[in-house]
């Protein structure tokens, strides 16, 4: 239930970007899987807080990230989306997590009149 | 005038600012000389009561920042106990974020020179706390066995960046069907660097081996 702000900041950010005369037109976000972050409910408060602030139409874009691990007996790395999974490569659960625990704004995009 | 759409690369973490102030916690808490220690668990999972036999050994050298949805009672707890405690009522919010854990610095001031350990009790909830960094030193998640020995990997964002596990409760270990072995197999099968402690807040077990790492973190952070 953290979600909600969450989305305050991720307005605050995507705010933060607009230039003057431009409204937000599309925020697109990458959600690691380790993130601990409900993309559905991420996207409810969003959508809400939006409406709110009176940004209108904008669209969302969530994209689910596999987390990156690293194997640390045969040393290579892999994407999974299901830690219970073994390492694809010597089946070690020896291993250790590299990325997919952030939530990311990847871009912001808006539209104006110049 | 031409209607055009403008296009911005971030690739910035959420967590930015959060972490930004986590960083200026860390240097508030480092300026004293302190070990911070961020301690989460889910509710009853008994932290709090950590905290009592915790306060009763370390009297003045222990200062507690309580983090609760409304009541002052486990500040109350630690205080009676002999240690200092400030609390956070967070009003609905499930966790602790940088810049309430700021605030509460700010009120504290000024920092008494006996304190040395800085144990923030984060809300209980294994999910939501995971992600905020605080500006600790040590991120220790507590899972107590009668909430049994699967809990790890479902709640892999917590356990995988804890860097100590405290199994609490191991007094129940007979009556209970929790596999110690499993839950730090577990553990470890995601954070290879963690260190575990079985301990028991209630009869004490454990407690002075967690004081010497406590202390012999400290001696290494400020040495």
């Amino acid at each position: 239930m953290h979600e909600l702000s969450l989305a305050v900041e991720v307005i605050h950010m995507a705010e933060g970007e607009l230039v003057p005369g431009f409204s937000l037109k599309r925020i697109t976000l990458s959600v690691g899987m380790l993130s601990s972050v409900n993309p559905d409910s991420l996207q409810f408060c969003l959508e809400s807080l939006l409406e709110q602030k009176g940004h209108r139409s904008v669209q969302l874009e969530l994209n689910r990230i596999e987390a990156l691990l690293l194997c640390r007996d045969c040393g290579i790395q892999y994407k999974t989306a299901d830690v219970y999974e073994p390492c694809p490569g010597c089946s070690s659960f020896h291993r250790e997590v590299l990325s997919g625990r952030d939530l990311i704004i990847d871009s912001v995009e808006m539209t104006g009149e110049e | 005038m031409t209607e055009r759409t403008k296009k911005v690369k971030m690739l910035s973490p959420v967590m930015k600012r959060n972490n930004m102030i986590a960083v200026q916690n860390r240097k508030t808490i480092t300026d004293s000389k302190l070990l911070c220690i961020n301690l989460i668990s889910s509710p009853g999972a008994g932290k709090t009561t950590l905290l009592e036999r915790l306060a009763e050994r370390l009297g003045g050298r222990l200062a507690v920042i309580e983090g609760d949805v409304q009541t002052s009672r486990d500040a109350n707890r630690v205080n009676r106990a002999g240690s200092y405690a400030f609390q956070i009522e967070t009003g609905g919010s499930c966790h602790l974020d940088a810049g309430s854990v700021s605030e509460a610095l700010q009120e504290m001031k000024p920092f008494r020179d006996e304190w040395e350990f800085l144990v923030i009790e984060n809300v209980g909830n294994l999910i939501c706390p995971s992600g905020y960094f605080l500006g600790e030193h040590i991120t220790a998640g507590m899972l107590s066995l009668p909430e049994g020995d699967d809990k790890i990997m479902k709640y892999p964002a917590l356990f995988t960046r804890i860097d100590t596990l405290l199994l609490n409760k191991i007094d129940l270990e007979a009556q209970l069907r929790f596999d110690l072995k499993r839950a730090e197999n577990e553990c470890r099968s995601l954070n290879p660097d963690v260190s575990i402690y079985r301990i028991s807040a209630e009869t004490s077990q454990g407690l002075d081996e967690l004081i010497r790492y406590f202390e012999s973190e400290r001696t290494q952070v400020y040495s």
